[in-house]
């Protein structure tokens, strides 16, 4: 068990090197430079460039990079002057989050409830109905539906606001735009498995040994089609925990992803790659924490000793 | 008395009616063991489900299912179903490692069907349990509750399957092949264990086998299926010395109590498939003494007092 | 009684039978014609109209549907249904060519890996999971913006993301073939890789081949609706269905038309295909799962 985390963590880590260099050297491939939307003069821009070091050589540069990364100092901001990207990034995470982690979890809520109630009534109508919906879900994209639902809900009805960022009933809508689409495929996802478990050998002997619908579902069919679903929820928690940049942009939050596209059209690199590593290291220790959750659930894995 | 009427199961398929099971009629006493014995795909296993009421929500089921004090099977609601299910019948399945929920303690899946089948709370169906595994033969029930599936042998699966049968000392037992998919000796094992049990507890025993040889040293009657039907019924002594269906012939033959004679017997052809029509006896293509008779019509189900047999050697009905 | 066993039959598989289950059923018939219309209209469209899509006209700008703009204009005055088409002929060629990216490396990566076994798998493997743990949407903002902008370089970038978890199934189902008797008898009668990854691989899965590509076109216009809605998308004046739809959205608040019809194309679109892939899968899976309860 140990040696799987120590294994993982090294893989981890080779992940985010990469990461970090194909980051660093892509954006300084990039036409134009940091400054070039300002008109300023060619002296202040050299003194600029070696207030950043970006006047030594690249290889300087990276290693540079890499010591400072070290110490969890991701740089300052080029393109804000006197905040660093760890300011940045502590600042509208939390408000993606705000918006990522009620999503996450009305999509897990709605996927397994909606996928395991499709399974039981498998072929009726609660399954084509609930099916019928979530295809639907899969289908519009969430720039669609959250400019759909603004449209509905703020403009002509005037319920939720259109676009601020003030109070908790202001992410109703984001968090519902940003939620639909994983709780449709969570809910493909469990209702396969379910299907499948549902005829496994031990749930027609749990129903033949008279127990009760109820406890044959949750108790002995869910465990086993969970861990299925588990693991797409790994990078799915990335996404949406990071912040959807469209959402955030048609709802005005001040998240982590609109900072992303900025930086790069800017050339802001330390802001480009902080960002970058930020979201790579949410990836991978999601992806890690759910691959040990479907771990854990499944016995096999637990107990290696045979009788 | 467990009677079984008339069963009959249809299927539509693309506007024709398929039988699946075709008039199946046998009964058994309590502590008596009955044999259903025939090929993959002769329909016995389609019987126990029936039994079971396993098939209930099918169009076309026909017949009665009795045990004593219930009314027909095929007919309960799923609430009586249920109960029926809790208290009058065991099931032990052909598999034991795949009847067991793999993400659950044995011990907790065994505590839960005690609890629901005797309606005892869960800490009361705890002990129940590990007393029941030592009567099944475990030396250490303690620990076999806190493993999970995968970790007993087949053996052990089969005995924690019993112990969930029996629990509730049902008036019938439903054993689908118990021992195919175990070794030689722990079948013989698990054979007498389940016969230790019911001749404490006195249930009925419908065994589920193609094993002829298990049919004729366990059992007091025998039924032997083909094609979806009854071909023969008897007690285990008729049928090993003198089988009258021209295919219970063949199966002693094949089987290994065959005497002198060493040269491995078969009946030459295929089991015939349920969605092929055909008129007259099913076992016409492969009997070895077929009437002209036997192509055209079906043998009706001729009762000859000692046992009952579906063949034109038997009975021939004088009407046309 | 909810979820009731089932006595079935296993049914064999053979030519007619899926042709005439495709056929029959309804919804295939009417997501492949549908599709097979967008098609057409999207680029047989630009000889018959009567507008071209980027031909603007300031007079008419804004102006909802009307007889003479059936689907109305955009703020430059621009046929919006001309502009439909063409955008959905960008999309179409865009997410065509990046799903034919997508499939023929995500195949060869990932039967080349389930083949070999040994170092080249694991390294291969190795490689897979690496890309996969790359944020896709930061390679192709990256890649887009590297390369120049323009249609290429988009299905490029998209294809070069897209081919990633293709090569993870696909390698799953080579390494279970792998093992198969009829490819180890290849194997013994001297068969190269080339032959038996083409002419015994590639036939094995067709059907998980199918599926991933029915359901990566609609990604591959997705991700690239995506990626114009961040600014990355092809150049004015050409446009694609994100570009519009990135459009609309600036001004859907007071000429709503203009997003909802690109919407709708997009997602009726998206639609079809997902119905269409839907179907398709579970009609390969039927014929491997066979329901026999009697024994």
């Amino acid at each position: 068990m140990l040696g799987y985390v120590l294994r993982r963590a090294g893989f981890n880590l080779g992940v985010m090197l990469v990461v970090v260099t194909l980051t660093f050297f892509l954006m300084r491939l990039l036409p134009g430079d940091p400054f070039m939307s300002q008109r300023i003069n060619p002296d202040i821009k050299e003194n600029l460039y070696a207030k950043y070091g970006l006047d030594q050589p690249a290889a300087r540069q990276y290693a540079d990079y890499l010591t400072a990364l070290a110490r969890f100092d991701l740089g300052e901001s080029l393109k804000y002057p006197g905040r660093t990207v760890n300011q940045i990034i502590a600042e509208s995470f939390p408000v993606s989050a705000a918006v990522g982690f009620p999503a996450l979890a009305l999509a897990a809520f709605l996927g397994v409830t909606a996928g395991v109630l499709s399974a039981i009534w498998h072929n009726r109508w609660p399954d084509r109905f609930i099916l019928a919906w979530a295809t639907l879900g899969l289908s519009i994209p969430n720039f669609a539906l959250g400019a759909g639902l603004i449209y509905i809900f703020a403009l002509k009805l005037g319920i939720f606001p259109v676009a601020m960022y003030e109070k908790p009933l202001d992410l109703v809508l984001p968090v519902l735009t940003l939620a639909i689409w994983p709780a449709a495929v969570i809910t493909r996802l469990i209702r396969t498995e379910m299907i499948e478990v549902l005829q496994r050998d031990y749930i027609i002997s749990a129903r033949v040994r008279g127990l009760g619908p109820a406890a044959v579902v949750l108790r002995h069919a869910l465990p086993n089609a969970l861990p299925a679903a588990i693991h797409y929820t790994g990078p799915l928690a990335a996404t949406l925990l990071t912040g959807s940049f469209i959402v955030e942009k048609i709802f005005a939050l001040p998240g982590l992803g609109q900072y992303y596209i900025t930086s790069i059209g800017n050339r802001d690199y330390n802001l480009v790659a902080g960002i970058t590593i930020f979201y790579t290291f949410i990836l991978l220790v999601s992806t890690f924490l759910t691959d040990l959750l479907a771990f854990s659930l499944n016995p096999r894995c637990r107990y290696r000793n045979g009788s | 008395m467990i009677k079984v009427e008339g069963l009959t199961i249809s299927i539509k398929k693309k506007a024709q009616t398929y039988a699946l099971l075709r008039d199946v009629n046998f009964s058994l006493e309590q502590g008596q063991t009955l044999s259903l014995v025939g090929e993959s795909g002769s329909g016995k296993s389609l019987i126990t489900y029936a039994v079971l009421g396993m098939l209930n929500h099918l169009e076309g089921l026909e017949g009665v299912v009795g045990l004593p004090g219930q009314k027909n099977v095929l007919r309960l609601s799923s609430k009586e179903l249920r109960r029926f299910r809790r208290e009058q019948i065991g099931y032990i399945p052909q598999n034991p490692r795949e009847c067991l929920t793999p993400t659950l303690k044995v011990g907790s899946q065994l505590t839960e069907v005690i609890a629901v089948k005797t309606d005892r709370s869960v800490r009361a169906g705890r002990l129940i349990a590990r007393d029941l595994l030592q009567s099944l033969g475990f030396p250490d029930p303690e620990k076999v509750l806190k493993m999970y599936p995968h970790q007993l042998s087949g053996g052990m699966c089969q005995r924690v399957a019993i112990a969930m049968a029996v629990v509730s000392r049902p008036a019938l037992v439903v054993a689908d092949e118990p021992t195919s998919s175990l070794d030689l000796l722990i079948k013989q094992e698990i054979i007498k264990v389940i016969k230790s049990v019911q001749t404490e507890q006195g249930f009925a025993l419908i065994l589920v086998t193609h094993d002829l040889d298990l049919a004729f040293n366990c059992s007091n009657k025998i039924a032997v299926v083909y094609g979806g039907r009854l071909v023969e019924t008897g007690t285990a002594h008729n049928l090993s010395n003198k089988p009258r269906h021209p295919y219970t012939r063949s199966l002693v033959r094949c089987s290994s109590r065959t005497g002198a004679d060493k040269s491995i017997h078969y009946i030459p052809g295929e089991p015939v498939s349920i969605y092929t029509r055909f008129k007259g006896c099913r076992y016409f293509n492969r009997c070895l003494s077929r009437l002209e008779i036997c192509e055209t019509r079906e043998p009706a189900w001729v009762n000859l007092g000692d046992g009952q047999v579906a063949c034109w050697h038997y009975g021939r009905d004088e009407s046309t | 009684m909810p979820f009731p066993l089932t006595p079935g039959a296993a049914t064999e598989m053979d030519p007619d039978m899926v042709y005439s289950r495709i056929v029959q059923n309804r919804f295939v018939l009417a997501c492949l014609l549908l599709i097979l219309l967008y098609v057409l209209i999207s680029f047989g469209g630009k000889f018959y109209l009567p507008y071209h899509p980027n031909v603007q006209n300031l007079y008419e700008a804004n102006t909802g549907p009307s007889c003479n703009h059936w689907l109305g204009t955009d703020y430059l005055g621009r046929d919006l249904l001309a502009r439909i088409l063409a955008g959905l002929r960008i999309s179409l060629v865009i997410a065509f060519f990046a799903t034919l990216i997508n499939i023929t490396a995500g195949f060869l990566v990932g039967s080349i890996a389930g083949l070999s076994g040994g170092i080249a798998d694991r390294f291969l493997t190795g490689l897979i999971d690496l890309f996969w743990c790359i944020p896709p949407f930061l390679v192709v903002v990256m890649l887009t913006v590297v390369l120049e902008p323009g249609v290429k370089n988009i299905f490029i970038a998209l294809g070069m993301v897209l081919w990633v978890p293709t090569a993870r199934i696909i390698r799953g189902e080579v390494y279970q073939l792998r093992n198969a008797p009829f490819i180890r008898l290849a194997r013994m009668h001297g068969a190269g890789y080339t032959r038996i990854v083409f002419m015994h691989i590639l036939p094995n899965c067709f059907p998980v081949l199918l599926t991933t590509a029915i359901f990566s076109v609609p990604d591959a216009v997705l991700a690239e609706a995506f990626l114009s809605i961040v600014g990355l998308g092809v150049t004015a004046p050409e446009a694609s269905l994100g570009v519009l739809i990135s459009d609309g959205l600036q001004s859907f608040r007071v000429y709503p038309w203009q997003w909802f019809f690109p919407v709708l194309t997009l997602t009726i679109f998206v639609l079809c295909f997902n119905l269409l892939g839907d179907i398709i899968h579970r009609l390969f899976r039927d014929r491997s799962k066979g329901i026999l309860e009697n024994d």
